[in-house]
């Protein structure tokens, strides 16, 4: 029994690690082919693992979270103490200000009564979530929530955090969900100026992701936009929910192919420190059917 | 066997550190690839063949978790562990410096080959602001963690050498 375990051994060890290399690339270059082709019908395998990790993350997730905690609680107190009173210059700088800008928000209201935009999608209904894990890799940005398709989510369901949108669900376990952040390098949104209606294409970029900016590309050289004009979802996206406030446009430029501008996007949401985000159960496609029974 | 299983919660434990845990302790915007880590160890500990199954399980985990394509991760990380399976001859436990160096290497080799697989395909072809700002803290921070990983799964193998050994007697 024992010979024959020792020359069991002996016939696995005498492998060359050469073919077992070429065997395995040649495997790794099937999945890839197999993965690319067939990605829907591979979805629900890559689902079941997420069940089983999620679970998991969640759980060594609270472990860490403490250890932050502590981390932070080091932070000495001088420096809170410097803060403080920095805070309390501030404080009394912004009350002030707080006061002319109150005055103003009874303005703004009357005039976007007028207006008729108001916020349209505080009307959706929502499911908030907490943010459980992000990407192990820095050249992605998406991220896991702790709701999944027991608690009513979908694909392609939009997700917004403050007041903006953070991003859509493109992938959907039974207790957790992923996330692609509108930051992220493959992410394309349809745009729309609020003010002229001119559209665009909200573009995530690696390279501006640092300096927390989007890229918006194919805004009409005959677009009568200004720096910080609002952005909003448009109507046109077959996945984003019209309305929903993007960011604020900056350095405005003609492009490359002289046809078109482009510019850069300060999202109002702060992709630093996503904790919570709210995901709105209505999907584009079914808002679509509902209007047109009524 | 026992071996297979250790590798493999090895495996399991490094993907979720790496996944949640490591995000609350994020420098520069990236995270150490504690699954490089461990895929080099190996290859050091164990040589071609083991190197080569933890990098492809490791990879493949990757993939299935958050890749686009399954099978891309799990070629890199086998290739990472293929190469740094010849140092096994050099095996020595005494010495840090050596692997903290390969840890450094693959990292670049990998994220190199990332580059050029998931982004100069898709035509970014700025390769200078990618690899400042993501491939080298990328390589920094995951040699740092190297330290204090290395030394543990080090720890982790020889206290298995030592119970086998222990078995055989």
């Amino acid at each position: 029994m024992r010979g024959s375990m020792r020359r069991k051994k002996k016939i696995k060890l005498s492998f060359r690690p050469k073919y077992l290399l070429y065997a395995l690339l040649f495997l790794c270059a099937m999945l890839i082919y197999i993965s690319y082709q067939y990605r829907d019908s591979l979805l629900p395998f890559k689902t079941s693992i997420g069940n089983l990790i999620t679970p998991m993350q969640n759980g060594i997730n609270t472990i860490g979270s403490w250890f932050a905690e502590q981390v932070e609680l080091f932070e000495s107190k001088q420096t809170l103490q410097e803060e403080n009173e920095k805070l309390r210059a501030e404080l009394e700088n912004l009350k002030t200000q707080n006061s002319v800008l109150v005055s103003d928000g009874y303005e703004l209201a009357a005039l976007r009564e007028l207006y008729e935009v108001g916020q349209k999608y505080s009307d959706y209904p929502m499911v908030a979530a907490r943010v459980i894990s992000k990407d192990s890799n820095s050249y992605y940005s998406s991220f896991v929530v702790n709701k999944g398709s027991q608690d009513g989510i979908r694909k392609d369901m939009n997700v917004i955090a403050g007041d903006g949108l953070i991003g859509i669900v493109t992938e959907v376990g039974k207790n957790y969900s992923r996330i692609r952040a509108i930051i992220d390098d493959t992410s394309y949104v349809s745009g729309m100026f609020l003010k002229t209606s001119d559209t665009c294409i909200v573009h995530g970029d690696l390279e501006l992701m640092d300096d927390g900016f989007i890229r918006v590309e194919g805004i009409s050289l005959h677009a009568e936009i200004e720096e910080n004009f609002e952005i909003v979802t448009s109507h046109i996206s077959d996945k984003y929910l019209p309305g929903i406030l993007i960011g604020y446009v900056q350095d405005i430029e003609i492009d490359a192919s002289n046809m078109a501008r482009q510019a850069r996007l300060m999202p109002v949401a702060d992709f630093e420190h996503i904790e919570n985000v709210l995901i709105i159960t209505t999907l584009k496609e079914q808002m679509e059917s509902n209007e047109e029974n009524e | 066997m026992i071996r297979c299983i250790v590798v493999l919660l090895e495996i399991l434990i490094c993907y979720l550190l790496q996944s949640s845990v490591f995000s609350w302790f994020e420098l520069a915007g990236v995270v150490p690839d504690v699954l490089l880590i461990l895929v080099v160890s190996t290859a050091f500990f164990k040589g071609q063949n083991a190197g080569l199954l933890t990098g492809f399980l490791s990879g493949l985990l990757m993939d299935l978790c958050i890749g686009e394509v399954i099978g891309l991760f799990a070629a890199f990380y086998m290739l990472i562990g293929y190469f740094n399976g010849y140092a096994f001859k050099i095996f020595d436990k005494t010495d840090y410096l050596m692997p903290l160096g390969m840890v450094a290497v693959s990292e670049l080799v990998y994220s190199i080959l990332y580059y050029i697989f998931m982004l100069m395909l898709r035509g970014k072809f700025n390769f200078g602001y990618y690899f400042a700002h993501v491939t080298i803290p990328r390589v920094i921070y995951t040699a740092f963690a190297a330290i204090l990983f290395y030394k543990l799964f080090l720890m982790v193998h020889l206290l298995f050498l030592r119970l086998e050994n222990k078995e055989k007697d």
